[in-house]
């Protein structure tokens, strides 16, 4: 049982770790242009802002398991296959982007504007402002929502386990459930307390640091 | 220095239109220190910050050095903005750099070498008397240190003009004290042209030579700060400066007078002098001494039992003397 243990384990980390990086790769950026062209903001754009936030939220209206198989014909075409723990890092990556754009568009507007305000006086360009003041300014919320945001790829990956996606919610479901294996259960469930838990407890604590480092 | 042309500001929201400044005329020469005050809402916000252009005016020209800040946008009004310094009522520092990093990011935006940072950073912090807080955050400075970190990084640019908006609203009497005093060793030593908005006329008489009344997006009176203070007064700039002279008014005399003592005039005994060479009585109802940019300024409200002849040759008298005398009643 231990090697199967293992084997899930480690399949899940693979797909939330390399989701993950897609995710705030792609999610960033979205974010970014979500608050600067907001209304008066750096780079105002009605239209933009708009048609991105429709998109966003009609994406994030889909519950997973229908945006999994409702994008499949994508994930063939990107993967080759829709089967397997490669081919469910495609409706994880798509799931939790816009998740993870209105994360950041949130963090994002937290910053006081007289701080952008300043910088535009300084003469800053808006690529300059979002480097260098926006996304240092709120790095410790950014930091908080990459934690909460690989948490919920963490429970989207034990569903992608449906489609053969591997991981520990793929043992779950053909040991603990099919075939009754409590013990299996139980691990499984116990497995995924404490990544959980250690995730959120690594963000906090990075979150933590950057905030005290700046009271120094 | 800055040359504002028929200024105006309309704030457009939910086809609800906000005039906040109205036609406004102003030039400020080289080496000025301008205040403008208003009561909150006057529109001097607006109007200071159409001077840098993060606010676009809705019409009007705003000329600072020669340059036409108006007609640019992009890279242009960018590197011009580098050449206006700007300190802020809530400093506005970046809480994720320190008081060396806040100081040098104007310089780092323009990619200027470490050495030239460190050397020009380090000068700045002398100037502002915060070399030891280097490596500080802002969250553990006081108001006025913050202030003198704004002041440090509005400078870093060398700028020609400074613009003030409620820099010293945030802080108490002292600290206020001592940022003017830093304010105007600037103005001094630098010869930069500073804009100073706020709401205190006290800001005013400590540090501006020139000043304007701004109300309701207008500007009501303007001038050297000492004339404006002596000015025969509108009841509309009345309660920005008329405020530390109180009179009751239930007191009803014959002839009642506000005089104005400024200067020579202040050093001389005058109302002896009326007494005794016209024989009146002059009943003393209040009085006030303040400085107004070093300069004293006194004022008097007194009454003259009598009629109008004694008034006339009163007035006369006065005059004379160099005293402005203005008839309340
Ligand atoms: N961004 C904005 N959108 C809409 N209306 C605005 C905006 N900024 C200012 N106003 C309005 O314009 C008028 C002038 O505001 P402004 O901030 O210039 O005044 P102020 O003299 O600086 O006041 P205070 O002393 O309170 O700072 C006010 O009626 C205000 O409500
Ligand atoms: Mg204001």
């Amino acid at each position: 049982m231990m090697e199967m243990l293992t084997k899930a384990t480690l399949e899940t980390l693979y797909m939330v770790i390399v989701s993950a990086i897609f995710t705030v790769g792609i999610g960033l950026p979205l974010g970014i242009i979500l608050v600067v062209t907001s209304e008066n903001h750096i780079a105002t754009n009605k239209w933009i802002s708009g048609v991105l936030s429709y998109v966003v939220n009609m994406t994030r209206s889909l519950p997973f398991i229908i945006l999994m198989i409702f994008i499949i014909p994508i994930t063939r075409w990107l993967i080759g296959t829709s089967i397997g723990t490669e081919a469910a890092i495609v409706p994880l990556v798509f799931a939790a982007i816009p998740f993870f754009a209105r994360v950041v568009e949130s963090a994002l507007h937290e910053i006081d504007d007289g701080v952008i305000e300043a910088a535009i006086a300084m003469g800053a360009t808006p690529l300059q402002i979002i480097i260098r003041v926006m996304i240092p300014e709120a790095l410790p919320s950014l930091v908080l929502g990459v934690t909460i945001t690989v948490i919920n790829l963490l429970g989207y990956s034990a569903m992608a386990g449906a489609i053969g996606g591997g991981g520990i919610g793929d043992l779950a479901i053909r040991y603990g459930y099919h075939r009754f294996r409590t013990d299996v259960m139980l691990m499984t469930i116990f497995l995924l307390v404490i990544l959980v838990q250690s995730i959120q407890s690594s963000g906090n604590l990075i979150a933590q640091k950057i905030i005290k480092n700046r009271r120094k | 220095m800055i040359e504002i042309q028929n200024l105006s500001k309309i704030y457009e929201k939910a086809h609800q239109k906000v005039v906040a400044i109205e036609h406004i005329d102003l030039k400020v020469e080289r080496g000025d220190i301008y205040g403008i005050v208003g009561l909150s809402g006057a529109g001097k916000s607006s109007l200071v910050r159409c001077i840098n252009r993060i606010e676009d005016p809705t019409t009007g020209t705003v000329i600072v050095d020669g340059v036409d800040l108006t007609s640019l946008s992009g890279k242009a009004l960018r590197s011009e903005r580098q050449k206006i310094g700007m300190i802020f009522q809530n400093f506005n520092l970046l809480s994720s750099k320190t008081v060396f990093e806040n100081i040098a990011f104007p310089l780092r935006l323009k990619g200027l070498d470490k050495e030239q940072i460190q050397k020009r950073v380090l000068d700045l912090l002398e100037k502002v008397e915060l070399t030891e807080k280097a490596d500080v955050y802002p969250v553990n400075l006081s108001g006025g240190q913050k202030q003198r970190v704004g002041i440090a990084r509005a400078l870093a640019n060398e700028p020609s003009v400074l613009l003030c908006d409620e820099s010293t609203s945030a802080l108490d009497p002292k600290t206020t004290k001592q940022i003017l005093g830093l304010l105007k060793r600037i103005n001094k030593e630098f010869g930069v042209t500073l804009v100073v908005i706020t709401h205190e006329m006290d800001v005013v008489k400590a540090i501006c030579n020139k000043v304007a009344i701004l109300e309701s997006g207008r500007i009501i009176a303007e001038g050297d700060t000492i004339d404006v203070f002596t000015r025969k007064t509108s009841d509309a700039t009345k309660h920005f400066i008329g405020e530390s002279v109180s009179s009751d008014s239930n007191h009803r005399g014959n002839n009642r007078l506000q005089l104005t003592f400024k200067g020579v005039s202040a050093e001389q005994p005058i109302l002896s002098g009326l007494i005794r060479n016209l024989a009146v009585d002059v009943n003393i109802l209040s009085g006030s001494i303040e400085t107004i940019q070093d300069y004293p300024l006194g004022k008097l409200i007194v009454e003259l039992p009598g009629d109008s002849n004694v008034l006339i040759e009163a007035l006369d008298y006065l005059s004379a003397k160099g005293v402005d005398a203005e008839v309340l009643s």
